[in-house]
């Protein structure tokens, strides 16, 4: 194989290529990223807000108290903010014991 | 030039400006590796993909392989995936790439399509094997970090569609 068919077969393989700069893609690409955030963070608010009404609802009908009501609720609230901001708070977590090693 | 390594990094810690310059960087080499694997409408969108894999996962980046070899072995795996799914929807009769030929300069069309027609007839971890290695300018144990193949496979893959893209062009002169 003589390196000027390798070339050959380089340039037709690349005849195709898209332009070195693409902005479209890009474009479509923080789209698409912006996409997957707000679609995983609409998943994430409607799980906490089912998990919500479950809580409440399962107090309320078995007669507790104001305060025992409340500090489900509050409970439940710390769980569905842990949930919906998960994501960040793992991302720190990882960051720092990257840092300590 | 930044280092790709370093734009890593910065991804992790969520920069978006080394996201865009890493992506500048590497989307035209992606697409083309991808355009080989995939028909041309689900290329750009596994390459997509790809990317947002990066932004998700540029933590885990270790540095045991370069930064090149561990992007195109994300695409490959992608690429695979998607393939597997065509299979399953379609059928091995039904996967197939639509030609999406263009003339430029140095090439004419006629030959551009013969060739796309010889690279349809190689499987698809030769087509991947030649692609990185003849397009993209890869080194054998480069492609095969990137493939995760022995290195034999891939210079038995290189060499298996190199002749068989010459055989194609000699015939085709």
């Amino acid at each position: 194989m003589t390196p000027n068919l390798d070339q050959r077969i380089a340039d037709l393989l690349n005849a195709n290529a898209p332009r070195e700069r693409d902005p479209m893609f890009r474009i479509q690409l923080l789209a698409r990223r912006e996409q997957k955030r707000f679609h995983r963070r609409t998943v994430l608010v409607l799980c906490a807000t089912l998990a919500l009404i479950a809580i409440v609802s399962s107090s309320y009908r078995s007669n507790a108290s104001f305060a025992e009501t409340a500090s489900v609720v509050l409970l439940g609230l710390s769980l569905a903010g842990l949930m919906v901001y998960f994501p960040v708070v793992a991302h720190v977590l990882r960051r720092s014991r990257l840092k300590d090693v | 030039m930044e280092e790709d390594a370093a734009l890593l990094a910065a991804i992790a810690d969520g920069s978006e400006r080394a996201f865009n310059v890493f992506v500048d960087r590497h989307q035209r080499a992606v697409r083309v590796f991808l355009r080989g694997l995939a028909p041309r409408s689900d290329a750009d969108d596994i390459a997509q993909e790809t990317f947002l894999a990066i932004w998700s996962r540029a933590d885990r980046y270790r540095g045991a392989a370069s930064v090149r070899s561990w992007l195109f072995a994300i695409a490959w795996r992608k690429a695979k995936d998607s393939h597997r799914r065509s299979f399953r929807r379609l059928g091995r009769e039904a996967v197939h790439h639509d030609i999406h030929a263009v003339a430029s300069d140095s090439v004419s069309l006629d030959e551009r399509i013969t060739l796309e027609q010889a690279m349809m007839s190689l499987s698809l971890a030769e087509r991947a094997a030649v692609l990185l290695c003849l397009a993209g300018g890869f080194s054998h144990s480069e492609a095969a970090a990137s493939l995760d193949m022995p290195l034999g496979t891939i210079k038995s893959h290189v060499s298996r569609g190199r002749e068989r893209l010459k055989a194609v062009l000699e015939s085709h002169k």
